[in-house]
């Protein structure tokens, strides 16, 4: 069973997802800011990660940039959900190597669909 | 000439001297005893050497001397040498033992008048008598030839050294003799004269006279001494004038000669001329001036006038008045200062008194019965030798002049009453900054008089140091430049008040046309200059506000799009939930069971009720920003209003938190707005039980005191880190702590808006994990100020 890491700052959003991801068959571990979403990474070993950008702390891009650039997590899918929806952030987040990015409010489908590409 | 005139008188007495040059005193007596016996009274003296012969001959009177031929000492020969050496007319009769004929002649030849033997002496006595009768008649001729040539010598010697000419003239009138005189005054030698007719060089215009009396002399009708005046023509071409006195003389009835003697009056004829010229001059000059002249003697009785004074002062002097008595009678006269004058004090009476100080420009005011007028009289005494002899008045009609003056004098005081009148400060200044004008304005605004100031110096106190500097360089391109400038300073009044004037200095001159000074109005521009530095600091304040107003403007733009941008991002996560949580239901709603799917529809509701919270406060902001919220003061029981407020608080938290609430007041009731009331209540109460989550109990006390609303809201909880103090009223700001908690992140800046709108104040204190204190102070207003 695959292991998904959610790191997002809003509590309803990792309660909704972790209910849908879990449907879907996947482990589903969460982590409510940049710092512990870190931790859970290292402590976790996920098989792919979902993440919002704007958080309090060490910020969504923040975490991107040191999964991608840390070897022995940089094959770590990781994909970008967040609210912020301009295009500099994710200009910032491809630049920073994010595999997938996705807008809320996002189809529960899509994310569904983008994490079953990612994942061998 | 006096041994002569001895001679003859010794001669006229009977004795004879007798002069004897004899070795042999026998022959001596005997011939001397011969002499006696003839009858004749003599005295003699025998010599022997030559020396005593010549004392003898030169220095005494004798009658005859006899000498011996031969002298063992000297001769005959010798003596007669001596003897008419000294005295040529005195006999010598030779009186010789022997005698060749030889020697005989050449005695003779000599001089000698006789020659007697010694041994035939009856010859003696007649030679003796002989040549002493010859030699008295020799000296008789001298005399009479002497007189006669001294007779000549002194006509001579006068005719020459006259002065004047001096001529004997025939009876045609030529020159028969000239004295020599004529050379210096005519330039002809008296030779020269001889050849020439009188008549050809006297003046052409005189010679007629001068033959008309000689016409009259030769006619006999003219006996007299004439006299008359005439040019005659020098040698050297210029005409003298002479003045000849004539003397015709008569002989046989008929004109034998003309005597005259003419003197040069050239000098004095010339200057009389020249007198009269002058006099012709001067006469002509005074009738041709404008100015009347009178010329007065000590008494001040008139002498001469010209035409310019007769017409002024009709005088038409014949009785020799007195000046100031003509005057007088014709006209009334005041002095400049309008004091009349009389005979006392008229000018020409004070000269003549003052012993000769000129008067000058003396104005005296004329009137008779026709009209009235004004005469400048000046009165120079005049002088020969030292010797005051009268004055010389002349005067002139100024009154002209004199009204123009006035006129200039009415207008000068009307300048001057202008200038002190004047409604700005005028004063003067001269090149060394002394001030020399001081205006009634000048003294009203600085609080000095015209005396305190008339002569100081403008540096000295009136100008503030500071300004020196500014002035002078403002004078001397003034004096510099001639141009008129500007300048402003400030001035320090009496009263240690410090004004600020803008000078206007203009160029003064002086009748010549010199500059004299600086007359410098001024304005009073300290109010002016109030009002420009006031306004220049509303307008800085303005820019100021502006610039702020801008910057907030921008802010504002900034805020609202980051706002915006925020608020989006703070729909997105709720639609988000929401989207997730339907997007469960529809795909797994055959999965799960109907509890998963009654707390999913819960999730959805709350996330609709979060947003419509948001909406709500985003609203909120948004009227608030563009400042639409409108204040409604409002009389309310605040004691109640809190405790309402409390328990929906406590109900919306589910009784989570105990509220202490605290109330202490005068009154109850208060004026204020409701609605913000609670807004910024609920929002503090509300934050103050979110963020303290372990914790039962937050604090609440109203205070009312001094017109002021105190709202103390107090908690335990997780406190607010340092790093947020500054940002926890900022919009959609939210502690990373606190991301557990729900929230707008809105709840404070609303707040906040809502305090400002009351014009109260927000103070909190916050420690991490020790709690947060808000304050709230919200002046009261009254009723009369809130109807208002």
């Amino acid at each position: 069973m695959k292991k998904i890491l959610i790191v997002d700052d809003t509590r309803h959003i990792l309660e909704e997802l972790k209910d849908i991801l879990e449907m879907e068959n996947f482990e589903v571990i969460t982590a409510i800011n940049g710092k512990t979403g870190l931790d859970s990474i290292e402590s976790g070993n996920p098989d792919l990660i979902i993440t919002d950008i704007h958080m309090p702390g060490i910020s969504g891009l923040e975490l991107l940039k040191k999964v991608k650039s840390t070897d022995a997590t940089k094959h770590i899918p990781v994909i970008v959900l967040t609210a912020n929806a301009d295009s500099e952030n994710m200009k910032k987040a491809i630049q920073s190597n994010a595999d997938k990015y996705l807008k809320k409010p996002c189809a529960s489908g899509v994310l569904i669909e983008a994490i079953n590409r990612l994942l061998p | 000439m006096q041994v002569g005139q001895k001679i003859v008188n010794t001669l006229n007495s009977d004795q004879i001297r007798v002069l004897y040059a004899e070795d042999s005193l026998d022959d001596y007596e005997l011939v001397i005893s011969l002499i006696k016996r003839s009858g004749l009274n003599v005295l003699s003296r025998r010599v022997e050497n030559p020396l005593d012969f010549k004392e003898a001959i030169k220095n005494e009177d004798w009658h005859l001397v006899i000498s011996d031929n031969n002298l063992p000492q000297f001769n005959a020969e010798e003596a007669l040498k001596i003897t008419k050496e000294y005295q040529p007319y005195l006999p010598f009769i030779i009186v010789s033992g022997t005698m060749g004929e030889e020697k005989a002649v050449e005695a003779m030849r000599m001089g000698a008048d006789d020659y007697i033997l010694k041994d035939n002496l009856s010859r003696l006595i007649p030679a003796i008598n002989r040549e002493l009768q010859d030699y008295k008649n020799q000296i008789r001729m001298e005399r009479t030839q002497m007189l006669l040539a001294m007779s000549r010598e002194n006509y001579q010697l006068l005719a020459q050294n006259v002065q004047d000419l001096v001529c004997v003239h025939d009876h045609e009138g030529m020159y028969s003799w000239v004295s020599p005189s004529s050379e210096r005054m005519l330039g002809y030698t008296p030779k020269e004269l001889s050849s020439i007719s009188p008549f050809s060089i006297i003046h052409q215009e005189d010679v007629e006279e001068a033959k008309q009396l000689l016409l009259k002399m030769q006619a006999g009708n003219v006996k007299t001494l004439q006299r008359f005046k005439y040019r005659m023509l020098r040698k050297d071409g210029i005409y003298i004038y002479l003045e000849t006195l004539a003397e015709p003389i008569f002989k046989d009835g008929k004109l034998f000669k003309i005597v005259s003697t003419s003197r040069d009056i050239t000098e004095q004829e010339l200057s009389y001329k020249l007198l009269e010229e002058n006099e012709a001059k001067y006469e002509s000059v005074l009738e041709s001036l404008s100015e009347g002249i009178v010329l007065v003697d000590l008494e001040e009785r008139v002498l001469t006038y010209n035409q310019s004074a007769k017409e002024y002062l009709m005088l038409d002097v014949q009785d020799g008045r007195k000046f100031s008595d003509i005057v007088l009678e014709n006209f009334i006269l005041f002095d400049s200062n309008k004091k009349r004058i009389d005979n006392h004090n008229f000018l020409t009476v004070e000269t003549l008194k003052n012993q000769g100080d000129p008067v000058y420009n003396k104005v005296y005011r004329f009137r008779n019965q026709e009209d009235e007028c004004w005469f400048s009289f000046n009165c120079v005494p005049y002088k020969l030798d030292q010797k005051q002899l009268g004055a010389v008045i002349s005067f002139k009609n100024v009154t002209d002049s004199f009204e123009t003056k006035k006129k200039l004098n009415r207008l000068a005081q009307e300048l001057v009453k202008l200038i002190e009148t004047a409604n700005a400060p005028i004063f003067g200044i001269s090149k060394n900054g002394a001030i020399t004008e001081w205006n009634n304005f000048s003294s009203d605004i600085t609080g000095y008089s015209k005396s305190e100031v008339i002569g100081k110096n403008i540096y000295s106190d009136l100008i503030v140091p500071e300004d020196h500097e500014k002035v002078r360089e403002f004078i001397s391109k003034i004096f510099k430049d001639n141009i008129s400038t500007n300048c402003e300073l400030s001035l320090v009044t009496k009263s240690g008040k410090v004004i600020t004037i803008l000078l206007s200095g203009n160029i003064q001159r002086d009748f010549n046309g010199n500059i004299s000074g600086i007359v410098c109005v001024c304005q009073d521009i300290t109010e002016l200059i109030e009002y420009r530095e006031q306004l220049e600091f509303k307008v800085e304040q303005r820019t100021k506000k502006l610039k702020t107003a801008l910057a907030k403007e921008k802010e504002l733009v900034k805020l609202k799009s980051k706002f915006v941008s925020m608020a989006s991002h703070e729909f997105r996560t709720p639609l988000s939930s929401i989207k997730f949580a339907s997007d469960f239901i529809k795909n797994y709603h055959d999965k799960v069971s109907w509890e998963k799917i009654n707390e999913k529809l819960k999730k959805i509701d709350d996330q609709v009720n979060n947003m419509t919270y948001l909406l709500d406060d985003v609203l909120i902001m948004g009227k608030s920003e563009s400042g639409n919220i409108n204040v409604e003061y409002r009389k309310l029981d605040v004691k109640s209003f809190c405790e309402n407020l409390i328990e929906e608080v406590q109900n919306t938290f589910n009784n989570s938190h105990e509220i202490v609430f605290d109330f202490c007041a005068v009154s109850n009731y208060i004026e204020s707005d409701v609605k913000l009331l609670r807004n910024i209540l609920t929002n503090v109460l509300s934050n103050a039980i979110k963020f303290s989550p372990d914790r039962d109990r937050v604090k609440f006390s109203v205070l009312v005191k001094n017109d002021l609303l105190i709202l103390t809201i107090e908690d335990k909880g997780i406190g607010i880190p340092k790093r947020d103090h500054t940002k926890i009223f900022d919009a959609f700001h939210r502690s990373a702590e606190v991301t557990a908690i729900h929230g707008t992140g809105l709840g404070l800046s609303i707040m906040k808006k809502a305090v400002e709108l009351l014009n109260g104040t927000i103070d909190f204190e916050s420690e991490i994990d020790k709690g947060t204190k808000f304050i709230i102070k919200i002046p009261l207003v009254n009723e009369e100020d809130s109807n208002s």
